[in-house]
């Protein structure tokens, strides 16, 4: 029997800007509402602000962020084998996004700056690997 | 608006039915509620109930097999808000004048585990990121502690309170009084948060019958009137920041009602976890912002005055059939009302609040939808 065909597949379609996200170093992407300036994560395409999608385009948002909250997950959702950690991190655009997080546990502490890694997060049992996101502390990202 | 009343309440006791079929238990408890109602089955025009992943038609499923097929019936899905959403639904009619009397069900059979988000919401991107409910609380518990102070020994004595008021409720999944130790030492969920703190999965039942005027006035002081039924639903409003749609939700429903927080002396909310319990004084303006963790500190006292929040064990003792909860909170609040609640009785218990919040979406700060139920004697 010929080994399975492992497929990557992003974990949604529209959260990573344009490029090979397996190759190349994708950003995450929200939508701006140009009218209030609000910024939002994921994209949507009406401004729940402003009750219009007629302002609001895609943005770029930055890769790195701060902790403001965080849990180490004992207890994995049921696609994960193993414990991670959770964080709500603070991206400058004004986006609060739960995450996961990696690093030295004494480093995953509400202020810590923390840069965005894109990589597969899970496998499915069709074959698919799913590739997310995490946020690393600054010292485990410039390993 | 014609006045709205609670006739009857009934429920299973929550636990466990691996071989009692749903409608069976639902139909257990609507039966119950309409012969606390001492009305006749002729009398309801309508029914409606509440669930979450039950399949088709339960509400039809459920009268059919009570003997009572054949009415007015409309089937609610809003989460853990789902029989709650229902109530606000009957209230309505009945305050409009379409029905004098109707029948709310609540009713869910559920996995053992964790709820899966990702089936319960296709492709959920939190969810495929790993967030479970524990873990949401968890982070919350984060925040709270940054900002105010908070131990893990203040989580698990609300763990305690509870399971000593479910101890003494006959249809609690949970009966055992619990110590903080015991709490503290249970596996761990999602730091600070460990099992004992998180609610358990239930199968379960409850119904009410409400009804106007013409039924309550023969029942005299025991009916109970729900004053305000208020139904809200969550918004993306970017940073995860208060007000929250369960505080919107609350403001509202006291400005309708005419009925302050500081009169409210026993409630029932969705406390899935012991933090979730403590924002819940809070958001619900029991007490001000960062006052929850002293009210646990003080055994329920705030200083000038003293509610019991989940007099029936909330949803870690009692257990939570997710669309059985928010009828059930109601159960509970009027027995409290009435002065039937046995030996977990609130002595003199004459103002009642019932919350229920179900759904977390990606991208939305609040949870999907809110329900707040004010009820008097």
């Amino acid at each position: 029997m010929a080994d399975a065909v492992i497929v990557d597949v992003p974990i949604k379609e529209d959260v990573f800007t344009p490029g090979d996200f397996r190759t190349e170093a994708v950003s995450l992407r929200g939508s701006r509402c140009s009218r209030c300036e609000e910024t939002f994560f994921p994209p949507r395409r009406f401004c729940p602000r402003c009750h219009d999608g007629a302002a609001m385009g895609g943005v770029t948002l930055s890769r790195r962020g701060r902790i403001c909250a965080v849990t180490h997950v004992a207890r994995p959702a049921a696609a994960y084998k193993q414990a991670y950690s959770l964080a709500l991190v603070d991206l400058p655009e004004g986006v609060r996004l739960l995450t996961q997080v990696a690093g030295p546990a004494d480093a995953l502490v509400l202020g810590a700056e923390v840069d965005l890694v894109v990589e597969p997060l899970f496998e499915t049992p069709d074959g698919q690997r799913v590739w997310g996101y995490r946020f690393v502390t600054f010292d485990s990202a410039s390993r | 608006m014609r006045h709205v009343y609670v006739l009857g309440v009934g429920m299973v006791p929550f636990g466990r039915y691996p071989n009692t079929p749903v409608e069976d238990l639902g139909a257990e408890a609507v039966l119950a509620a309409l012969g606390d109602a001492g009305i006749p089955a002729t009398a309801l025009a309508a029914a409606y109930c509440g669930h979450v992943s039950q399949g088709m038609t339960l509400g039809e499923r459920i009268l059919d097999r009570a003997g009572l097929a054949g009415i007015p019936t409309t089937n609610v899905e809003n989460a853990c808000a789902s029989s709650s959403t229902a109530l606000n639904a009957a209230w309505l009619a009945v305050a409009a004048g379409q029905y004098d009397a109707v029948v709310v069900m609540g009713a869910e059979k559920m996995r053992r585990g964790l709820l899966p988000l990702t089936r319960l919401a296709e492709g959920d991107l939190e969810g495929l990121l790993g967030k479970t409910i524990p873990s949401l609380s968890a982070l919350f518990a984060s925040r709270y502690a940054a900002e105010y102070g908070l131990t893990s020994e203040d989580l698990a004595a609300v763990a305690v309170k509870n399971s000593r008021h479910a101890a003494h409720n006959p249809y609690a999944q949970y009966r055992r009084p619990l110590t903080v130790d015991e709490v503290l030492a249970s596996p761990m969920i999602s730091t600070p948060l460990t099992q004992l703190m998180c609610c358990p999965t239930s199968d379960g039942a409850s119904a009410v019958v409400v009804g106007s005027g013409r039924y309550a006035r023969r029942q005299r002081s025991r009916a109970v009137r729900i004053v305000r039924s208020h139904l809200q639903g969550g918004v993306c409003i970017g940073t995860r920041s208060t007000p929250n749609v369960t505080a919107r939700a609350a403001r509202q429903a006291y400005e309708l009602a005419g009925i302050g927080p500081e009169d409210v002396d026993v409630a029932e909310g969705l406390d899935y976890t012991t933090m979730a319990e403590i924002l819940l004084y809070e958001d619900l303006g029991l007490v001000g912002p960062g006052e929850g963790v002293k009210v646990v500190r003080n055994g329920g006292q705030t200083g000038r005055r003293r509610f019991v929040f989940s007099p029936g064990g909330g949803l870690l003792g009692r257990g939570h059939p997710l669309g059985a909860t928010g009828v059930a909170q109601v159960a509970e609040i009027v027995w409290q009302l009435r002065g039937e609640a046995g030996e977990r009785q609130v002595p003199g218990a004459r103002v009642g609040l019932t919350h229920a919040a179900g759904g977390v979406i990606t991208g939305v700060d609040d949870e999907a939808s809110v329900t707040v139920h004010l009820l008097a004697r």
